[in-house]
């Protein structure tokens, strides 16, 4: 199982990422970690005629806090951030998540640029980021322009990215001191893609976004279930029917038809999210 | 052909070469390197059986490129024949039943050496979550989990195992 043959560069900085961009011939393509791409290219999913590594870029793997926000360089790896090496803005969401994400081979090279750009609903960050409110910061070949998570992944695999687009770094507002949040991940190997991905994160009263991934296109902003837990105070066990039923509300809005099992996957993770965030 | 140049350290030894863009990491330490500790099973991630240290750091050869190694330090299994820790799990692999056919095994040994020296893996349980990206499809884990173990007993028995360098 080998690649189709392409040509190869690695860039030193951002602007000579995007000259090399500029400069090929056929399509070209960035890799990051490589972590996605990689099995893409030896499946041949992927064909380009041109990789464009940014895995030399060192402004690409720096982390630090600006206010109230903590900036990624999109090269920051999913081991980085589970080692606890980097600021945090999360609260210990994120490197609790980052410790079930893959295997560790995988995350000392997959990152969190990459993950976003990707853009699979059933993947940590894109959810993870989405609920924490976090904005992508890009940079092309007509200049540079900031897109909130929830614009910027359009579907499936999709994003709003242009293919000469680089992302560039990540900046999530950093949680306050009572904030709260709960994450559920269901997976039959621990490190597999989930099959269930919830996040629930109460940044204070009756502020609340609860995200679901794997039921949609795109990590879904649960707007009722989100409404629900921003209206009790602490978590009761009977509350379970009504995040059940603002699920359902949530689903049919989005236009998303699950069948029952699935429907009780997202339920329970949806639930125990929840339940960790008020109790 | 595309080909490029490369310069980097395999095992402590400095090597030049001249790869195609798209060759593995794996593949080059293979093929080019006659270094067959490193195997290759999925060739997409998910089994392990090409894990090696880049840096010092456990990743997948399959879906690394050769040519992203440029300047690099790569240490395989082949490295570790004076090692003292992997000897001590070579010899809890024989012990304990932590092999068979042996194909997994270059990288459950790289793996588990990492999961003993970074101290990130407190219980047994927790030591099943960390190999769970190493695929095995003779033992049933069961002997290389208790392999892993007692190796990871006996190195923090060692003399000096407080103070001494990992
Ligand atoms: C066996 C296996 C299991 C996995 N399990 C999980 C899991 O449970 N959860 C999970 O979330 N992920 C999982 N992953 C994916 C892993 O997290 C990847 O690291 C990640 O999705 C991609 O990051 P990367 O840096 O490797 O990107 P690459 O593979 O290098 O690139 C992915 C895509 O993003 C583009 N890209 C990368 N960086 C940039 C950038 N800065 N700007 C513009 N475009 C960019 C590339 O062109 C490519 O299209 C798994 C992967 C494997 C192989
Ligand atoms: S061969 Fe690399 S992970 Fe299977
Ligand atoms: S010993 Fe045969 S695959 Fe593990």
């Amino acid at each position: 199982m080998k690649p189709a043959p392409f040509d190869y560069a690695a860039a030193r900085d951002l602007d000579h990422a995007l000259a090399l961009f500029g400069e090929a011939e056929g399509e070209a393509k960035y890799i990051a970690g490589g972590q996605t791409l990689g099995p893409m290219l030896n499946l041949r999913l992927s064909q380009p005629d041109r990789l464009i590594d940014l895995g030399r870029i060192d402004a690409l793997r720096d982390a630090r806090s600006e206010g109230d926000r903590v900036v990624f360089g999109a090269g920051v790896r999913h081991a980085e951030i589970e080692d606890g090496l980097l600021p945090d803005p999360s609260g210990g969401l994120m490197p609790q998540a980052a410790a079930r994400l893959a295997y560790r081979a995988i995350r000392n090279r997959g990152t969190l640029g990459g993950s976003l750009v990707h853009a699979d609903p059933a993947a940590e960050w894109p959810n993870i980021l989405l609920a924490l409110d976090a904005t992508v910061h890009l940079r092309g070949l007509a200049g540079a322009r900031e897109v909130r998570l929830g614009d910027f992944q359009l579907g499936y695999l999709t994003t709003d990215l242009a293919p000469d687009e680089i992302v560039a770094s990540i900046s999530i507002p950093v949680l306050g001191p009572t904030a709260r949040w709960g994450y559920h991940k269901l997976c039959r190997q621990p490190g597999e893609f989930a099959q269930s991905l919830a996040v629930t994160v109460v940044f204070g009263p009756g502020r609340v976004r609860c995200v679901l991934g794997c039921a949609g296109p795109v990590p879904l902003l649960l707007k009722a279930v989100s409404a629900l837990a921003g209206g009790v105070s602490g978590w009761r066990d009977d509350v379970r029917t009504e995040i059940a039923a603002a699920l359902e509300t949530d689903l049919s809005a989005a236009g998303i038809a699950v069948d029952a099992v699935d429907l009780r996957a997202h339920a329970a993770t949806v639930a125990r999210s929840m339940k960790d965030a008020l109790a | 052909m595309i080909r490029r140049e490369i310069a980097l350290e395999v095992n402590g030894r400095s090597v030049h070469a001249s790869v195609e863009p798209r060759q593995s990491l794996a593949d080059y330490l293979r093929d080019g390197l006659d270094l067959t500790a490193t195997h290759l099973g999925c060739e997409h991630g998910v089994c392990g059986a090409c894990t090696l240290l880049l840096d010092g750091e456990p990743v997948r050869g399959c879906i690394t490129l050769a040519v992203a190694a440029e300047g690099r330090r790569v240490d395989t299994l082949e490295a570790f024949d004076e090692d003292p820790l992997m000897n001590l799990l070579r010899q809890a692999f024989s012990e304990h039943h932590g092999l068979q056919c042996g194909f997994c095994t270059p990288g459950m040994l790289l793996m588990a050496r990492d999961i003993i020296l970074s101290d990130r893996v407190a219980s047994d349980a927790e030591l099943r979550v960390a190999l769970s990206g190493n695929i095995c499809r003779c033992t049933g884990y069961a002997g290389i989990l208790r392999a892993i173990s007692a190796a990871r007993e006996a190195w923090q028995a060692r003399p000096h195992a407080a103070t001494g360098p990992a």
